[in-house]
């Protein structure tokens, strides 16, 4: 082909009309899909970002680092396998968010660490959000009202396993040596203190306080390493329903 | 943007002629073409040097421009856009010619970089133009295009990094990386010039 006749070959097929514009909504309806699946997308990661955080906040994780610096060493163990997976494929997915729109939107001038950062923080804000708001707890009691097996397994499986290295609960029967705590999984633990366990400064342990307790598991006796009043005080609701559990009912769920 | 591409003021810029052609005057479509035929061929045939059929590959870059003109953003250059067209069609020719899948994923677009766009003085660029024809088909694909692009093509890293869709600072970082690359070639190759 001479070079010289390119636009002529081209404005002849286009005469022809053997090449033909394709309409905006051709490119319209692909656009607005992507869209909406981003949206989904993205949606899904802040109420993932939300579970993570209020199965942190159930097991006691979410407060671990203001147990002091000694505390840290815990701060491993209580991952549960199934929060541990949901918390490392929450980054996966958000590395793969960050893919996607570099590739569809317009982000690919800036360096992916960059866009990976952005929204790694606003899906944990809109996330952290979503957690300050009911709807887990609203989600909770739904699927245990309506026995909806995977979504009352799903928060049952975050909020539980853990409990050998930190349990989040109210204090029950507390006495010089120990006190028993039940976990909000309604579990009932027996707690030993001694003369290795720290308690948060100027706090004196009593009955029906919320705490957060990180220790050593055996059995169902816990020995404490730490004792923390829980930052995010428990309902009313939730207090009387923990108080009210027999101490001689398997609870565990 | 482009450098080259100041247009004087009795000549219709290529985004006017874009509207004329989606208002259904063909001939503007003719007048884009004649306007980027050249430096396409030039482009490709720097691009994939060795191949016959370059301006066959052009003139489906046009014709897709052509079918796709509605998608483009009339806010935005139209000359990196054609370039993309052209970049992805000789990409996909170089692929399925090779059968090698080439690389979507680099460690250079991930992190930040500090490379800001520097002027050079023209003996600077006379130089460089002169390593990149003697060394250009030694040098790493992913480097030879940015390189093409910014010495060939005055293109700024901004719209280079339109082009390929990547961070301004990795068009910065891939063209500081291709010059070192070629100087080392072209000092390789000096005993037996």
């Amino acid at each position: 082909m001479s070079t010289k006749s390119i636009d002529q070959e081209i404005l002849k097929k286009i005469r022809e009309r053997q090449v033909t514009m394709h309409p905006t909504r051709h490119f319209l309806v692909p656009r607005v899909c992507s869209v909406v699946l981003l949206a989904l997308f993205a949606l899904f990661l802040v109420l993932l970002a939300s579970f993570i955080l209020y199965a942190f906040h159930r097991t006691g994780v979410l407060y671990l680092p203001m147990c002091g610096s000694a505390a840290f060493g815990y701060l491993l163990h209580p991952f549960s396998w199934f929060t541990g997976a949901l918390f490392f494929g929450g980054l996966v997915l958000v590395f793969l968010f960050g893919c996607i729109i570099c590739k569809t939107a317009k982000f690919y001038c800036m360096p992916l660490l960059i866009i990976l950062l952005i929204f790694g923080t606003a899906f944990m804000a809109f996330g952290a959000l979503v957690f300050m708001s009911p709807l887990h707890s609203f989600l909770k009691s739904f699927s245990e009202r309506h026995d909806l097996t995977i979504v009352k397994s799903l928060y049952n499986t975050a909020t539980r396993g853990t409990e050998t290295h930190t349990a989040t609960g109210i204090v029950r029967e507390s006495t010089p040596d120990g006190f028993e705590l039940v976990t909000l999984s309604k579990k009932i633990i027996a707690v030993r203190i001694d003369g290795s366990t720290t308690f948060q400064k100027d706090y004196m342990i009593h009955d029906n306080d919320a705490v957060i307790v990180v220790g050593n598991m055996s059995g169902t006796m816990m020995t404490a390493g730490f004792v923390h009043r829980s930052p995010a005080p428990l309902s009313a609701e939730e207090t009387r329903e923990l108080s009210a559990i027999d101490v001689n009912e398997d609870a565990s769920e | 943007m482009e450098r080259d591409s100041l247009l004087t003021t009795d000549q219709p810029s290529d985004e006017t002629l874009v509207a004329h052609v989606i208002d259904g005057n063909t001939e503007a479509f003719g007048a884009l073409v004649r306007r980027y035929e050249q430096k396409l061929l030039r482009y490709g045939r720097r691009f994939m040097s060795g191949r016959e059929d370059i301006e066959d590959i052009v003139q489906e870059v046009f014709l897709r421009a052509y079918k796709n003109l509605r998608s483009f953003d009339r806010s935005r250059r139209f000359s990196p856009w054609i370039y993309r067209i052209a970049h992805n069609s000789f990409v996909n020719e170089m692929r399925r010619a090779t059968r090698h899948p080439t690389v979507t994923f680099d460690a250079d677009i991930l992190l930040p970089n500090r490379t800001r766009e520097s002027p050079e003085d023209d003996h600077d660029r006379a130089e460089m133009r002169e390593f990149l024809r003697k060394g250009l088909e030694k040098l790493d694909q992913k480097y030879r295009e940015p390189l093409i692009l910014y010495y060939f093509e005055e293109m700024s890293y901004a719209a280079i990094s339109e082009i390929l869709h990547i961070p301004v600072s990795t068009v910065g970082v891939r063209i500081n990386r291709g010059r070192i690359a070629l100087r080392k070639i072209y000092s390789m190759s000096l005993p037996s010039l």
